[in-house]
């Protein structure tokens, strides 16, 4: 995209506080199921919002920072339904992020980093990028 | 978060209705605990209610997982559906834990 195109997403931005995951939930899958996304699809859209998001509130805009969030969604060229998750807050990229063992017994299982993991492994692909102090998170899901 | 009890012969089963999400998870891994601190040591729980799992449902399920191996007990899963068994798969629960596909096979197994 050129910096000059007009932006082709649809946004909802507020306060990144816990008490609004579900209203940026009913915006993003609302307008996937206008366009009649397959159920499994909008399932993963769901979770996937609710480990970003919650990651953000809890850890990005932790320790007194406030700040909104920014989502965004639009069906790409390519088949794809791409949300862009924005915030201002602490540069954090999932990819960073070392992936759980899942081998691991109950008794050893840690308890931690299976949100993330979950985020790579239900979306087709997870494209980060830190922009004039902001965190860009853009997840794609195969339609 | 609706969560039931039923005491049979084999075990002890606990059924949950609704999403096993950050809003309901934590209210869901008490109300498990309260039912498990009855001392059975086999324990069947179906997810035939549940239609959506995240990250803090699957915690709550290895805290509830933890408890009943610690105490020496039995816990295995039946019933789950799509979404649900995709995410118990890609975490590595349908390997540290026992799937069944219905109620009757998981207390037969036992």
């Amino acid at each position: 995209m050129r910096p000059s195109d007009p932006d082709p997403f649809f946004w909802i931005e507020l306060p990144g506080t816990t008490n609004n995951l579900g209203k940026f939930q009913k915006f993003i899958l609302d307008h996937a199921k206008g366009h009649q996304i397959q159920v499994d699809i909008t399932g993963k859209v769901e979770l996937v919002l609710e480990e970003v998001l919650l990651n953000i509130m809890n850890h990005a805009y932790s320790g007194g920072q406030q700040g909104t969030i920014k989502a965004g969604c639009v069906f790409s060229d390519e088949g794809k339904f791409i949300v862009r998750i924005i915030d201002q807050g602490s540069p954090f990229d999932p990819s960073s992020i070392p992936e759980p063992d899942t081998t691991l017994s109950v008794e050893e299982r840690n308890i931690g980093g299976l949100g993330i993991f979950l985020v790579r492994k239900l979306s087709d692909h997870v494209l980060y990028k830190r922009v004039d102090g902001q965190n860009i998170l853009d997840i794609g899901f195969k339609i | 978060m609706d969560v039931t009890s039923n005491q049979t012969e084999k075990a002890l089963i606990i059924t949950a209705d609704g999403r096993l999400d950050t809003t309901t998870a934590a209210d869901f891994e008490s109300k498990c605990m309260e039912i498990i601190s009855s001392g059975d040591k086999n324990i069947v729980i179906d997810l035939k209610g549940i239609e959506y799992i995240s990250s803090a449902g699957l915690r709550s399920i290895l805290s509830v997982g933890k408890k009943v191996r610690s105490d020496g007990g039995n816990l295995v899963f039946c019933n789950l559906r799509g979404m649900v068994r995709e995410v118990f798969e890609i975490s590595g629960f349908s390997s540290i834990f026992t799937i069944h596909d219905t109620r009757e096979q998981a207390l037969e197994a036992l």
